[in-house]
């Protein structure tokens, strides 16, 4: 159990209308690892984020996550979509869509239990919108909807969070409190982060899944100037970081 | 309006029509806000002109064919919920054409009402009331069948609140929290049926989406919550019915579209009077 991945990918392919998306996709996701994806608009990151919560199903190969089939377990994980596709307009407060991810513990009528309420409030609280809660969504500026959407992620006390584009809302000095509270999380549970900018990949992440159609997998210090050309198509520079002597990830390359 | 208010105490058939706009007013503020915030007034306008198609038949059989057990409503409420299933699985199963799914079955249900009707005897000035409601001829065990259908609709809108909060607001996310997203998702199709079974008796079939969208309209200015629209709309949806009913007694106006009338302007006031506020403070 602890030895089988969190997530696994075995030759999966996936096409939309007859057009590829993803081909031939083999990776794993460890417990505990920090993990990124990354790769350029359209590359099929959320693809591959949907195919890991079985939301899409592989037009060929196998998707594992938590060692069984994804419909059954991921509700074991926090997610966080991509938030352009909700309505800012939605009549709901701050907590109300907290607790929605406190959902699918109740049968037919579910009601939230006092327990429910208690998770989201401290999910708000470690997000810093506890204060906001009875605050209407449509009122939140887009860093704070985006800090609530962690909120209800990580409500149901998730043992892998996947967040697709977390800090597309961000300002950068939130980000760089965004990128603490990750390496926070990280140390209770497994997270895949899905973004376009490399500059997220940072000190902390330890393997980069690089998509674009095709999947390539790294630790973040094997990545040279070779693979991003490759992926992206024109040189970019590459912006090395020391840590501990050792050259361990890349920050900003894509940033552009 | 005095002269309402002394007559009703006398007619039944007056009593009957306002507990039937007051009984529609409350499942169209539940059902109806769902509709208005999960974007789906196109599928309910579906669902009620296919309404016609089940009354048509159903007068058919019960006149030419002696099924006297019948009432229109149990038309309508079947053709009802049929509609909405058809057009919730092809939402669900193939995403692109929805829209002209939707748009075959009103008017397919539309053109089989009216050559049900055609082809029933004395029943073709009847008509006119299914298309634009007649309030006024309800009687007493229509009311008993309406109100079963609004228990129904209210204990299930507001018992599974939660679940429809969050299939509305994301249902991908509620997907992955192990929520049965589809079958919620075609419960509130099957309860939006029912409501419009509720609104036909009261505005008939063509005007039953205003009543569906206007008073939630005007709540949603006001609401923070989903509840508090649902509770904000039933009070405006029961001020349309019963405005309606009063103002169009005395000089005998059609009470649907006097509701609708009603429901409209105070739409119109209402939006332009928070945009002349706003416009103030800013």
């Amino acid at each position: 159990m602890a030895d089988s991945p969190v997530v696994e990918f075995e030759d999966v392919s996936f096409s939309y209308d007859g057009y590829p998306v993803l081909e031939e996709a083999t990776f794993s996701v460890r417990h505990g690892e920090f993990v990124s994806i990354v790769g350029p608009n359209g590359g099929g990151k959320t693809t591959l984020v949907k195919l890991m919560l079985g939301l899409l199903r592989p037009s060929q190969g196998r998707v594992r996550l938590f060692g069984g089939p994804p419909e059954e377990n991921r509700s074991r994980t926090g997610y966080l979509p991509q938030h352009a596709r909700l309505d800012p307009q939605f009549p709901a407060t701050v907590m109300d869509v907290a607790l929605m991810g406190r959902l699918g513990n109740s049968g037919f009528f579910g009601k939230y239990s006092r327990q429910d309420k208690q998770a989201a409030l401290a999910s708000l609280e470690q997000v810093g919108l506890k204060d906001l809660k009875s605050r209407r969504f449509s009122d939140l500026s887009g860093g704070q909807r985006q800090r609530l959407l962690i909120a209800r992620a990580l409500a149901s006390d998730p043992e892998l969070l996947i967040m697709d584009e977390p800090t597309a809302h961000l300002d950068r000095a939130v980000e760089g409190e965004f990128h603490e509270l990750l390496r926070e999380f990280n140390k209770r549970m497994t997270i895949v982060v899905v973004s376009h900018d490399l500059g997220f990949v940072s000190e902390f992440v330890e393997k980069v899944v690089c998509v674009k159609v095709r999947v390539m997998m790294h630790s973040t210090s094997d990545i040279t100037g070779q693979i991003i050309n490759d992926m992206y198509g024109s040189p970019r520079k590459l912006v090395r970081h020391n840590s501990g002597g050792e050259t361990k990830a890349i920050h900003q390359c894509f940033s552009s | 309006m005095f002269q309402f208010l002394i007559d009703v105490q006398q007619h039944s058939f007056l009593q009957y029509a306002l507990a039937t706009g007051l009984l529609a007013s409350i499942a169209c503020g539940v059902i109806g806000t769902y509709v208005i915030v999960r974007n789906i007034s196109y599928i309910a306008g579906g669902i009620s002109h296919t309404v016609l198609g089940g009354i048509g038949a159903a007068l058919y059989f019960k006149t030419v064919h002696g099924w006297n057990w019948i009432n229109p409503i149990y038309g309508a409420v079947l053709s009802a919920l049929i509609a909405a299933m058809i057009i919730g699985v092809v939402s669900l199963k193939a995403k692109q054409r929805t829209d002209t799914v939707i748009s075959a079955l009103w008017a397919v249900g539309m053109a089989g009402g009216i050559l049900f009707i055609s082809q029933t005897p004395g029943y073709s000035s009847d008509l006119m009331s299914y298309l634009f409601g007649n309030i006024l001829m309800v009687n007493e065990s229509d009311l008993y069948l309406l109100t079963v259908l609004d228990c129904i609709i209210v204990l299930i809108g507001l018992g599974c609140y939660n679940q429809f909060l969050a299939v509305c607001f994301d249902d991908e996310f509620a997907k992955v929290r192990g929520l049965r997203v589809d079958f919620y998702f075609l419960l509130l199709l099957g309860l939006t049926a029912l409501t419009i079974v509720l609104l036909v008796t009261v505005v008939g079939l063509v005007m039953v989406i205003a009543l569906l969208t206007l008073p939630i309209a005007i709540a949603g200015l006001f609401s923070s919550t989903l509840w508090r629209m649902m509770l904000l709309s039933a009070l405006f949806s029961a001020l349309f019915t019963t405005g309606g009913l009063v103002i169009s007694y005395v000089p005998d106006y059609p009470p649907g579209a006097t509701t609708i009338i009603l429901a409209g302007a105070t739409y119109l006031v209402m939006v332009t009077g928070t945009w002349l506020l706003h416009r103030r403070e800013a």
